[in-house]
């Protein structure tokens, strides 16, 4: 008996098993889809020169996401609502993450705008500020992983958009067409997660007391 | 080895092994549903339907039965009681094996 404790309490390490649950929760390929969407027609928008429309297309693609959650997913793998420690410790860090990127985005732009006026040569710094929207990403990405506990193709995710904002610089790759590579990319990383997902996970038969709501 | 008395004290509505499961992951969470119990525990749907009712009888586990959209859902939830014991049982088997 005292083999099977110690077993369990190995095995079933509250704060991992949380962890756990909200990893898995991320696993449906939804998400993946609806960010990679997000991102490609970001690009889009930048490279037509329609730029207001990068505010709206993330806010637009929200019920989608919720309803792809509701159809898809939920009869699936279920639903859960994660504790308030959990929700308190994103909101913080989501608010810490903006400032300091904020501050990074505000400081390199000022740079620019001195560098420009004081008429130093500022040509070569423009590749690396049209590759800074594609660093930011690549960090809420990398932050994804290491300070949200995302799962860690976010980090794959991450990697490659600072792959992407290297060669941006390299090759003097417009925003736009930096984004479109990664949204794509992103895309291809949600519909392989999804194709998985739904083959690994049927629906679940509710027995019958389960299944009448009120 | 620590005070094995403390074993002898293990709440046995806990200590079963299905509920020991559902319970930790119950713990960890605000709610959840049937089909997310189902999927994380790795139970049948009979099994863990019997065993969610044995620890809603002994009021450890609140039940919720809902609609989302035009599917029905029960959505479960540990108690306060359920909370609590919980954590004497954690307390208890850490006791026992002298575990920090």
């Amino acid at each position: 008996m005292l083999c099977i404790m110690s077993y369990r309490q190995r095995t079933m390490d509250p704060a991992s098993i949380e962890r756990k649950i909200y990893q898995s929760f991320w696993n449906d390929g939804i998400t993946d889809l609806a960010v990679g969407l997000g991102v490609t027609l970001v690009g889009f928008a930048w490279q037509v020169d329609v730029v207001a429309l990068t505010l709206v297309i993330p806010v637009a693609l929200l019920p989608l996401w919720i309803l792809g959650r509701r159809r898809i997913s939920e009869p699936r793998a279920g639903f859960v609502r994660f504790s308030t420690e959990r929700g308190e410790k994103v909101h913080r860090t989501s608010v810490t993450a903006s400032i300091v990127g904020y501050g990074v985005l505000m400081a390199v732009g000022a740079s620019y705008l001195v560098f420009r006026n004081s008429g130093a040569p500022a040509r070569w710094l423009e590749p690396v500020v049209a590759a800074i929207p594609m660093l930011v990403l690549a960090t809420v990405f990398l932050l994804g992983r290491w300070v949200f506990d995302l799962p860690r193709r976010s980090a794959v995710y991450g990697v490659f958009a600072l792959g992407v904002a290297a060669a941006g610089i390299a090759l003097a790759l417009p925003p736009g067409l930096q984004f479109v590579a990664v949204g794509l990319l992103i895309m291809l990383g949600g519909t392989g997660i999804l194709w998985r997902f739904l083959r690994k996970n049927p629906t679940v038969a509710l027995p019958e007391g389960d299944r009448e709501g009120r | 080895m620590g005070d094995t008395s403390s074993i002898l004290g293990l709440d046995r509505t806990i200590h079963e092994p299905a509920r020991f499961a559902i319970m930790v992951h119950l713990y960890v969470v605000s709610e959840a549903d049937f089909v997310m119990l189902s999927r994380q525990t790795g139970l049948s749907a009979g099994n863990l339907s019997s065993h969610l009712s044995k620890l809603e009888q002994a009021g450890y586990v609140d039940v919720k039965k809902t609609f989302s959209g035009k599917r029905p859902q029960t959505i479960y939830r540990l108690t306060q009681l359920g909370r609590t014991e919980f954590e004497r049982y954690r307390l208890q088997v850490a006791v026992a094996l002298d575990l920090d």
